[in-house]
């Protein structure tokens, strides 16, 4: 044994109690502002900490967590706090306390430094994605849009003009292949050969019954090729008269469609003021990221408290001589972290005192045997109070939050909000009392909001006058006038992958109805415009059906008319002249017998 | 000066200073600090053990010095090893007993690294001991003569800078 090593250990010894007390505090104060700004993403300042063995206790003077989404303020800080916790817990690496007791805390707060941690950092946090809700979002501008004919033809898909393109297509494929038919029959010369060719049967030239016969034939030949053009002609002619008759059915069709494009523009324009989801177009994204930004604070609790309990947690690559810790189950004995109760006062949003304590904070409430609970309450008097409070329940490896709001009374003076274009964007009168109640069991959850607020009054100083026009302005005016007494329904569900979110609220029917009001004086004008347009299209498509009547008369009708005078010219020759042989042929044949008997 | 002192200190124990079983103790106490990152119970025992017990320190400090090259270099082999004791199915309920046990988590076992090294030093430990031992027995009988006729050692007794060190350190000359 050695005699030094012993003097080196008392003294080191005595170092461990003495220098607590000179540099502990200030050691501990920096590690967890370290830690605490790492996860926070913005800086977490801690003032005056100091720290006692003798008694185990740290206390602070002031605590700042600052928003990383917006560094120049904190999300909330607190004046004095203290804590006493049990020592011999820390030398089995595990933090035990009793009681944790928070004064003076206050929300939102402003910094008199910036809260950022470096550049890189705030970059990270401001380059999040905004409005992932996957909910419809409002274009105010369409209400608000000068309704002209011009523009709501330029919305409304018409069908008539689709449809006239079609018959367009449909008749010139046609008219071609007409044509084409009308090109294969014989022409002119053809005929005209035909025409000599029986002109050069003579009589005459018939000396024998062989002659006649001959001659016969020869016709019977041309009678049946002209025969068979004679069909086409008519086959086609036929057709051309079937054109004609569908043309002449046309301009009633084209009436009726005419019509019924008549009715859609007037039913766009009706919907185009009388939207029956404005609520929420209005409100939907801002409650969707309020679901998100509450599923993102559960998921990073679980996730706190999944980091004890996962019995096979992925490989990590840590730095070299960091490794990766482990934890297991604990059995028995104290969670890794336990506060048995936080007490909580300070300032709320609103300013007004409230009071609160959090039970059971702990990483292991299987050991413990009990619930996380949450409970604040703020109470002004009589009517205006807000009653918060959450349970988280991981027991049983089971993940279940839970968390109820009720703010009665609450002063909606002064508060500002986003309506768009459609709303001002100021309270300056009203109050409201809101339910809420969120309950998240695994995967899914469930949200409830329920809200009325009465006496409603708006700010309209909010409006930006010069750079709205004055019928925007009196849309809003009028609009937001409307709304004294506001309720409003929302559900937001998860059921697996399905999300939904549903809104119902009678401002989506006080929206709606004074738009129609306001914007109905423009009804009459724009029926007149419409009434014009469509007859104007009317005309245009008579036109066009008059264009394709005279190309078909034209182009089929006429050649085919002349063919067929030219075809029964040819064919009353051949009638003629068959006549004539047959005459000739029976002649013939009497003066054979003749000569027969004599 | 202070390498050379601890040189000189050294070579001191190792040709009659102390006995070989003293050197090899210290020397494995070295390694195992060396090996394992950061400090958990085990490492402040160990070096009660170094203050407290007539172990070679020299030697201690000649082991933390390369095995923690050593340590840094293997850092990745026995993280990965740690990790595949730590997850083992069949070992998760000896681990979670040790996790329960009092001041037990104080030794860092159930970290992968740590663990890690804590095998392979604990493997390594006794033929390193063994070894070290032989190896100052074999030098004091047969390598020392041998050793100082070296040109490198004949070359660093010559030179100013060990002449000086001996003339600052007065009557303990270096032999």
């Amino acid at each position: 044994m050695r005699k030094k090593g012993f003097a080196l250990l008392g003294f080191a010894a005595l170092l461990f109690i003495v220098l607590p007390y000179l540099f502990l505090g200030a050691w501990v104060e920096n590690s967890l502002e370290e830690y605490a700004s790492s996860v926070n993403g913005a800086k977490v300042e801690i003032e005056n900490l100091s720290l006692s063995l003798l008694h185990p206790s740290m206390k602070w003077s002031r605590l700042q967590i600052a928003d990383r989404e917006n560094t120049s303020r904190n999300i909330l800080e607190t004046g004095e706090c203290r804590i006493s916790f049990d020592l011999l817990p820390l030398l089995e690496g595990k933090f035990s306390a009793d009681e944790f007791k928070v004064r003076g805390l206050r929300f939102n707060t402003s910094r008199s430094s910036s809260g950022a941690l470096t550049p890189a950092q705030t970059s990270a946090s401001s380059g999040e994605p905004e409005g992932q809700s996957g909910t419809q979002t409002l274009q105010p501008s369409k209400l608000f849009r000068k309704i002209n004919t011009d523009s709501l033809l330029a919305e409304v898909k018409l069908t008539s003009p689709e449809k006239m393109d079609s018959i367009k297509q449909t008749y010139s494929a046609d008219m071609a292949s007409l044509q084409k038919q009308i090109d294969q029959l014989p022409d002119t010369a053809e005929l005209d050969s035909a025409r000599a060719e029986l002109k050069r049967l003579r009589l005459k030239d018939i000396k024998t019954l062989d002659d006649a016969k001959a001659a016969l034939d020869k016709i019977a030949q041309i009678y049946a090729k002209l025969d068979k053009t004679g069909d086409t002609i008519t086959s086609l002619q036929n057709e051309v008269k079937q054109k004609y008759a569908e043309l002449r059915e046309l301009p009633s069709s084209i009436r009726d469609w005419t019509a019924a494009d008549y009715q859609n523009i007037k039913q766009f324009s009706g919907d185009t003021f009388s939207r029956k989801s404005a609520t929420t177009l209005l409100l939907g994204p801002e409650i969707s990221r309020k679901i998100e930004r509450t599923e993102k604070i559960v998921r990073g609790v679980r996730q706190f408290y999944q980091k004890y309990h996962q019995n096979r947690p992925p490989k990590e690559k840590p730095p070299r001589g960091a490794g990766q810790t482990i934890h297991f189950s604990n059995r028995r004995g104290l969670p890794t972290i336990l506060i048995r109760r936080i007490e909580l006062s300070g300032l709320d949003n609103t300013n007004r005192e409230f009071t609160g304590s959090i039970e059971n904070l702990t990483t292991d409430q299987n050991l413990v045997g009990a619930v996380t609970t949450f409970l604040a309450v703020s109470r002004q008097d009589a009517d205006t109070s807000l009653t918060f409070s959450a349970v988280l329940d991981y027991r049983d490896l089971s993940k279940r939050e839970s968390a109820d709001l009720i703010y009665r009374g609450l002063s909606l003076k002064g508060m500002e909000f986003d309506g768009g274009t459609l709303l001002p964007h100021r309270f300056s009168n009203g109050s409201a009392d809101i339910s809420a109640q969120f309950n998240f069991d695994g995967e899914d959850y469930t949200g409830t909001l329920d809200a009325a607020g009465s006496n409603i009054e708006f700010d309209f100083g909010t409006l930006d006058s010069a750079a709205q026009d004055a019928r925007r302005i009196n849309i809003i005016t009028e609009t937001a006038a409307a709304m004294k007494n506001i309720r409003l329904h929302a559900v937001a569900e998860k059921r697996g992958p399905d999300r939904s979110l549903n809104i119902t609220s009678n401002v989506d029917d006080l929206i709606a109805d004074k738009l129609a009001t306001i914007i109905g004086g423009s009804t009459d004008e724009l029926d007149q415009a419409i009434t014009q347009r469509v007859q104007s299209n009317r005309k245009k498509y008579g036109a066009v059906i008059d264009s394709l009547k005279s190309t078909l008369g034209a182009k089929a009708s006429a050649p085919l008319t002349a063919k067929d005078a030219d075809l029964k010219d040819v064919q009353k020759l051949l009638k003629e002249k068959r006549a004539q042989l047959q005459q000739e042929l029976t002649k013939k044949q009497g003066d054979l017998l003749k000569n027969l008997f004599h | 000066m202070f390498f050379l002192k601890l040189l000189k200190k050294l070579i001191k124990a190792i040709r009659s200073g102390d006995t070989p079983g003293r050197l090899a103790a210290g020397f494995i106490i070295g390694m195992y600090l060396g090996l394992t990152p950061g400090w958990g119970l085990i490492d402040f025992l160990l070096l009660l053990i170094l203050i407290l017990v007539e172990v070679n320190i020299s030697m201690a400090l000649l082991g933390y010095l390369v095995f923690s090259i050593c340590g840094f270099l293997l850092d990745p082999l026995f993280h990965t090893l740690g990790y595949q004791l730590l997850i083992f199915r069949r070992l998760e309920g000896f681990w979670t007993t040790l996790y329960n046990l009092p001041l037990l988590p104080l030794t860092r076992f159930n970290n992968t690294t740590y663990l890690g090294s804590f095998i392979v030093s604990a493997i390594l430990a006794v033929p390193v001991y063994y070894l070290t031992k032989y190896l100052v027995v074999l030098y004091r009988s047969k390598l020392e003569a041998h050793i100082e006729k070296w040109k490198f050692v004949k070359l660093l007794k010559g030179s100013k800078l060990f002449s000086l060190y001996n003339s600052i350190n007065l009557g303990k000359s270096f032999k």
